[in-house]
């Protein structure tokens, strides 16, 4: 025992050495005494807790920062009793007695120096303990190398030891004072008998130990003082583990906190925490400890509690892509790869899933002069019931990182923007945000929208342009940030979708609403061949092997694709100066055949934003930080797309247009009064259309065929005939 | 090697035994576990070992090894105990023992704990709240109870005839048995002054229970004891549900998911002492907030006796007429062979309960025999929730639905019967949701054990006005039919649980809720009561045991699809798409699953054509029906 205890004196005087000499060196070539200048402000009185981190620890003594960890509540004894010893260096002038306390020590302090001899050794019973003395914190601050603990693993083996566990808080009780150190007074001769108390219940002291009743035997007795003993601001809190951290079928754990000092009053209910702690056994004494029971209870002492943002604590973007996962995503068309890999399970749909995908990732946003332009991009999915609408949202809305899935009829009072609330405890007046605000800086996805109440769909418009909401109701006027991607469903208002009618007709929706979509998705059941076939596989051999068959690529895991795209948020792609031309002449190109033709959708300066937000979105997707040509056709693909999934409808009624006969009519178009069409106008104009090069090629051979037109021999020109 | 008996009553004389051999820092805590686990992995010697379900709590001894299934219903937090502590006696010297498998430390008359000694070592246990399995039918247990080996030997004092009383009645007396026939050396010298008041108690208890029992009820009784004990709340899913739940420690590092049926073989402990909140009340103890949470947690003993778990396995499936593994072991080769015949039996008897209805029994056996086998992202495959309709108003005036529940629980080892009355529907509790002032997950009734079958009455719906509560347990329902999974509430955020619970609706007109498949009842004739007695008399306990054996058996057998079938039906799908334009990748799936539910009745491991066209014409029968009813 007794090697021990000097090596233990000898890491007190270590950690002596650390407190005083631990420096970082400046930019300016200074020495700052981190904890030096600090001692200052405790010896003052200006600052209550000291936190040490164990990272400066290790860069002056590896072992000790390991010992440190390993046996946290001893070491935190002997920085007390050390920076006890060390603080009457560090005075530097007399401070203010600033509570009742303070006064009380000086006095009791100055009784001393004034009734006994130097030299004198006081009775140890009545001597004041360090703690009465003590008026600072000290506090261990885990290195930020070290990993967190799920709750589940602390285990035995943790006991003693600092851990660091990340958890939901779910309880916690007020702030209550806790003894830290009784005093009594005794009514016979008037001495002052103090008892530390370490744990969470005493026996009260009844005698006097002092030596006058104890030679007289006059038998004193000891009277409690409330004002001389001290107090430490006591809470008690319950941490859960995170639902992510639970494995499928267990129920999350959870683990009692003890904060005292300052470390109460960080965190409520519902706060996602990091707590970095001593774990410890609960000492039991009296009636429970002679129970004998083998059980006994634990805690977490904390020494550092932080909150979290829910976002922030989102690990997967913490961590770096490592080369493989690059690889992995980086391959050949990973643009398909990652489109595919949007639930895997619903077949098919391959553009409404790239319009998703680059919903995930979002364009950019930008504030020109004051002027807000939201980045974040709106779809709405139409379609006859039972197109596996639902599916999809609910699969968006487990992919995204941050995100909230409702209907439109929302299910609580607080509906889709906010609500304003009675405490019914305090009667205060407070706001509770529902889905859109909830979702704020993520995607809200919305079943049902056609359902949606008045009240929302009137916010709705202020949330799909200007990303805020505002409120005004029972005397709060506010506005609410509400800057989130609407990802929508809605059925057609008759069953099934109507293409004699227009789109607003079909949904029951105003244009004003809709026009607020960049894209509108019409996902419709229609027999075919070839699809049917590659359907009926998929299904069978989903049934067979209880698996999802082979496909070119193996779907990417969630998690990658979470952790990418927030890799893909951190860029902000700009647009050229080169690319605004093609740019304004395909808008113009737009407009002009949203006039010729009967369009049942809406092209406005709307559709150009949509644009760019698509392709910048798509240039995120690539990280790059340009936009290039090719994102701008695929974006304007994307919207034609679009736009041909609520007019393709039409065909049925009519002669059946094949693809052909539209890319005819396209190259008419771009030919207009000329009768020589360069062939590189024809294919650009036709990919912006959502045709594919050899479709192209294709259509100029058959009507090659039948003597229309002629190609030239380098293929570079078409001459009508 | 001690005797069989030995170590069944003694468990901790060989663990004392191996701890001396091993010296405390020696592997006996590997050994002792091995020795266990061989010992109990021995059939012979397994079958010698009591049911603790079976048994009333006053008929084994504190201490003993038992056996115990039942479903995990909440996981609690870790928990701390001394693996090894030591004992110092009057004359100072002291003395390691291990502190395994135990609640209570052993302490002779003059030996007291040591607590803070640095030779006492910290282990951490799992404890899981298990509860009889919900919703077990009556003669499951019977079947256990007979094969419970007769434990009448040791017990201290018991008297025939008791073993009708209900399981809460039993387990009082037990308290006053047990603390009165416990061994004096088992008494610690401070559990002493507890038991006394506890046994006063009792005695309370019992002239209670005394004139309970003069008056011949028996379902009522829980209340009195209740109330006057301040009884925790046992936290069954199903209200009314009788047994005893039990807290199983668990030692070694097995995880078993929620909702898992398992079964265990471990030591019973039942020391009063163990229930914390008893005396507590004039302890003035600072515990802010674990006061509720204990209370909840550690109830008394005699009601919710604690487990050591010896071995634990997870139950395949819960059928007592059958061996633990099935799928390996030969005797369902016999059980294969007359598949067909008995599920024309079967098939017989349920269309005589449909009165005459030939179809409907047809689906009725699918669904029986479906569970879920493949879990996709969001899709739940194998499911077949079914909807009975065309339940008419004479019908129900002769309690059909009621009478085909009690038919449908003489076949399937688990079920509960709902009637969805609105009362019902607005405040039976339907999703589990975590208490955290006690800590606890509250129970609800869609928190059941794979393959139990739900049965909800819709006939006994009435219009009305459905409150917050009822438009949530619908929503719950619906998503339990359709995508097999329930929400448990956790406040802050729901964890998603998977379910795998077979699902009838019994409705007059179509169903609010939606499921796999609507089938209009067309009966022949209205005799209800004549058709069960028919039926009755049909049921000899042979058929019976073919039925239920069979049941399972179908729905653990292995089944594939081959490439030519896949081929035909990929073929077929087309075709039908060209014809009908209502036919959508959801039939497809429907169609699969049907397909596979049929051959797998029939004992066939793999789909063939037949039984593809057979699965077609069902299918397109159904849907006939349906649609010239809506029409």
């Amino acid at each position: 025992m007794a090697s021990k205890q000097r090596d233990y004196d000898q890491e007190k005087e270590a950690i002596k050495r650390f407190l005083a000499e631990f420096h970082t060196v400046g930019d300016d070539g200074r020495k700052s005494f981190k904890y030096a200048t600090q001692l200052v402000e405790l010896a003052h009185r200006e600052q209550v807790s000291l936190t040490i981190e164990i990272e400066d620890v290790a860069e002056f003594d590896p072992d000790m920062a390991e010992a440190i960890v390993q046996n946290s509540r001893r070491y935190l004894n002997l920085v007390s009793e050390a920076v006890y010893e060390m603080l009457p260096d560090y005075k530097q002038r007399e401070t203010v007695a600033r509570d009742a306390l303070d006064v009380y020590i000086e006095h009791r302090l100055m009784m001393e120096q004034r009734t006994r001899q130097p030299g004198d050794v006081r009775d140890i019973r009545n001597r004041y303990p360090p703690e009465l003395i003590r008026r600072y914190e000290v506090y261990f601050k885990a290195p930020s190398a070290q990993k967190p603990v799920a709750i589940r693993n602390v285990k035995a083996s943790h006991i003693g030891k600092l851990v660091l566990v990340r958890g939901i808080v779910t309880r916690c009780t007020e702030v209550k004072p806790m003894m830290q150190v009784a005093t009594y007074t005794c009514d016979q001769c008037g001495a002052e008998t103090y008892q530390p108390i370490q744990s969470s219940s005493f026996m009260p002291q009844l005698l006097c130990p002092s030596e006058d009743c104890r030679v007289n035997k006059s038998g004193g007795r000891l009277y409690l003082q409330t004002r001389g003993s001290k107090f430490i601001k006591f809470q008690e809190i319950k941490v859960q583990e995170h639902s992510d951290q639970v494995p499928v079928g267990n129920i999350p754990r959870s683990l009692t906190v003890m904060c005292r000092g300052e470390q109460t009053r960080l965190c409520q209910p519902g706060d996602h925490v990091a707590i970095t702690g001593v774990f410890m056994p609960l000492l039991r004494h009296g009636f429970r400890a002679m129970m004998q029971g083998l059980l006994s209870d634990t805690f977490l002492e904390a020494h550092r509690i932080v909150q979290m943002n829910k976002t922030e604590d989102d690990e997967l973007g913490a961590d770096e892509l490592t080369e493989s996962e690059i690889k992995q995503i980086a391959e050949e068309n990973f643009y398909d790869k990652l489109a595919i890999s949007i639930a895997p399970e619903i077949y098919g749909h391959e553009d409404v899933k790239k319009a998703l995908l680059l919903l995930l990732v979002g364009g950019v946003d930008c504030n020109p002069n004051g002027m807000k332009i939201r980045g974040s991009i709106n779809i709405c999915l139409m379609g006859d019931p039972g197109v596996a609408k639902s599916q999809l949202l609910s699969y968006i809305d487990r992919l995204a990182a941050r995100s909230q899935y409702t209907t439109g009829r929302g299910s609580s009072g607080v509906g889709l923007t906010a609500a304003v609330m009675k405490d019914p405890l305090t009667g205060e007046m407070t706001l509770e945000g529902g889905a859109l605000v909830l979702a704020d800086q993520g995607i809200c996805c919305i079943d049902e929208f056609d359902k949606m109440a008045d009240s929302d769909r009137t916010a709705i418009h202020e949330v799909m342009e200007q990303q805020t909401i505002s409120i005004a109701k029972a005397g709060i006027m506010t506005s609410l940030n509400a800057r989130v991607s609407i990802l929508a469903a809605a059925n057609p208002a008759y069953g099934r979708y109507n293409p004699k009618k227009s789109v607003e007709q079909n949904i029951q929706l105003p244009a004003a609403l809709l026009s607020r979509f960049d894209l509108l998705w019409l996902i419709q059941d229609r027999p075919d061949r070839e699809n049917d076939l590659r359907l009926a596989q998929h299904i069978t051999y989903v049934h067979q092997h209880c698996a999802q068959p082979p496909t070119q690529f193996k779907p990417l895991d969630m998690k990658l694709m979470r952790r990418y795209i927030a890799l893909c948020k951190k860029k902000q792609p700009t647009i050229p100066e080169n690319l605004t031309d093609y740019l304004v002449s395909a808008y113009v190109e737009m407009r002009k055949e949203a006039r010729n033709n009967k369009d049942m959708t809406f092209t406005s300066a709307r559709t150009l934003l949509a644009v760019l937000r698509l392709s910048t979105a798509l240039a995120r997707l690539r990280l790059v930080d340009a936009v290039e040509k090719e994102d701008v056709n695929e974006a304007m693909r994307l919207i034609e797309m679009s736009k041909d999934s609520l007019n393709h409808t039409e065909e049925r009624t009519g002669r059946a247009q094949t693809v052909t006969d539209k890319i005819f009519t396209l190259i008419r178009e771009v030919a207009g009064e000329n009768r020589v069409v360069k062939l590189g106008e024809i294919i650009e104009r036709c990919t912006s259309k959502g045709y594919k090069p050899d479709q192209v090629n294709e259509c100029i051979e058959e009507y090659e065929e039948l003597n229309v037109w002629q190609v030239n021999q380098a293929r570079t020109k078409l001459t009508f005939v | 090697m001690p005797g069989l008996d030995d170590w069944i009553l003694t468990p901790y004389r060989i663990l004392d035994r191996i701890f001396d051999e091993c010296g405390p820092n020696g592997a006996w805590k590997e050994r002792t576990s091995e020795f266990f686990t061989q010992e109990i992995n021995n059939p012979l010697v397994l079958k010698r070992i009591p049911w603790l379900n079976e048994t009333p709590l006053h008929h084994l001894r504190p201490n003993q090894v038992v056996r115990y299934r039942g479903m995990v219903q909440d996981m609690y937090d870790n928990e701390f105990f001394l693996d090894t502590y030591e004992v110092r006696d009057k004359t100072g010297s002291t003395k390691l023992r291990p502190g395994r498998y135990k609640d209570i430390a052993e302490c002779g008359p003059d030996e007291e704990l040591v607590r803070d000694s640095h030779e006492c070592q910290t282990g951490d246990r799992l404890t899981y709240y298990c509860i009889p399995t919900p919703g077990e039918n009556a003669w499951v247990k019977e079947v256990y109870s007979e094969m419970n080996p007769c434990m009448s030997e040791a017990s201290t004092s018991s008297s025939c005839g008791r073993t009708k009383r209900s399981v809460c009645e039993e387990t009082e007396d037990d308290q006053g048995d047990a603390s009165s026939g416990r061994d004096a050396n088992q008494q610690t010298a401070e559990g002493t002054s507890m038991e006394t008041a506890e046994s006063g108690e009792n005695k309370r208890f019992r002239t209670d229970i005394g004139n309970a029992s003069a008056d011949g009820a028996g379902t009522s009784r829980h209340t009195p004891a209740s109330t006057s004990n301040g009884t925790p709340d046992l936290n069954f899913p199903i209200p009314g549900m009788k047994g005893t739940p039990c807290l199983v420690k668990l030692y070694d590092d097995v995880s078993f998911s929620l909702n898992d049926v398992i079964e265990i073989v471990g030591i019973l402990s039942v020391d009063p002492s163990l229930a914390r909140q008893n005396a507590n009340s004039d302890n003035n103890e600072m515990e802010f907030m674990d006061v509720e949470e204990d209370a909840a947690r550690c109830p008394p003993p005699s009601l919710v006796p604690r487990l050591h778990v010896l071995t634990a396995r997870k139950m395949p499936h819960t059928n007592p007429l059958l061996p633990g593994d099935v799928v390996e072991s030969d005797t369902t080769n016999g059980i294969v062979a007359d598949m067909r015949e008995t599920r024309e039996v079967l098939r017989k008897i349920l269309e005589e309960a449909f009165l005459g209805d030939a179809l409907t029994a047809e689906l009725m056996v699918c669904h029986l025999v479906s569970s879920v086998y493949l879990r996709q992202d969001v899709i739940a495959l194998g499911k077949y929730s079914i909807n009975v309709s065309g339940i008419s108003k004479s019908l129900q005036e002769q309690k059909y639905t009621s009478s085909l529940y009690q038919l449908l629980s003489l076949f399937v080892t688990q079920s509960h019967f709902f009637p969805m009355t609105l009362s019902n529907m607005n405040k039976v509790k339907f999703v589990p949701k975590k208490d955290y002032q006690s800590n606890r997950l509250i129970s609800g009734l869609l928190q059941l054990s794979q393959h139990t079958h739900l049965v909800l009455d819709e006939t006994a719906l009435t219009a009305g006005q459905l409150d917050t509560q009822g438009v949530q347990n619908l929503t719950a329902l619906g998503n339990a039919i359709n995508w097999q999974k329930v929400d448990y509430d956790f406040q802050y955020h729901q964890l998603e649980q998977f379910t795998n619970i077979p699902v009838i609706i019994f409705s007059e007109g179509r169903a609010m809720i939606s499921s796999d498949a609507e089938i209009r009842l067309q009966p022949n004739n209205t005799e209800v009561s004549a058709a069960f007695n028919r039926i009755q008399a049909q049921l000899t306990p042979d058929i019976l045991r073919r039925i239920r054996i069979y049941l399972t058996v179908a729905r653990l057998s292995n089944y594939n699809l081959s490439e030519d079938m896949q081929k035909m039906v990929q073929d077929d799908f087309v075709d039908s798409r060209k014809n009908d334009n209502g036919i959508s990748a959801e039939d497809l799936h429907n169609l699969l699953i049907l397909a596979r539910l049929v051959a797998v009745s029939c004992g066939e491991n793999h789909l063939t054509a037949d039984v593809w066209k057979c699965t077609k014409i069902l299918e397109n029968e159904r849907k006939l029906r349906v649609r010239s009813q809506t029409q």
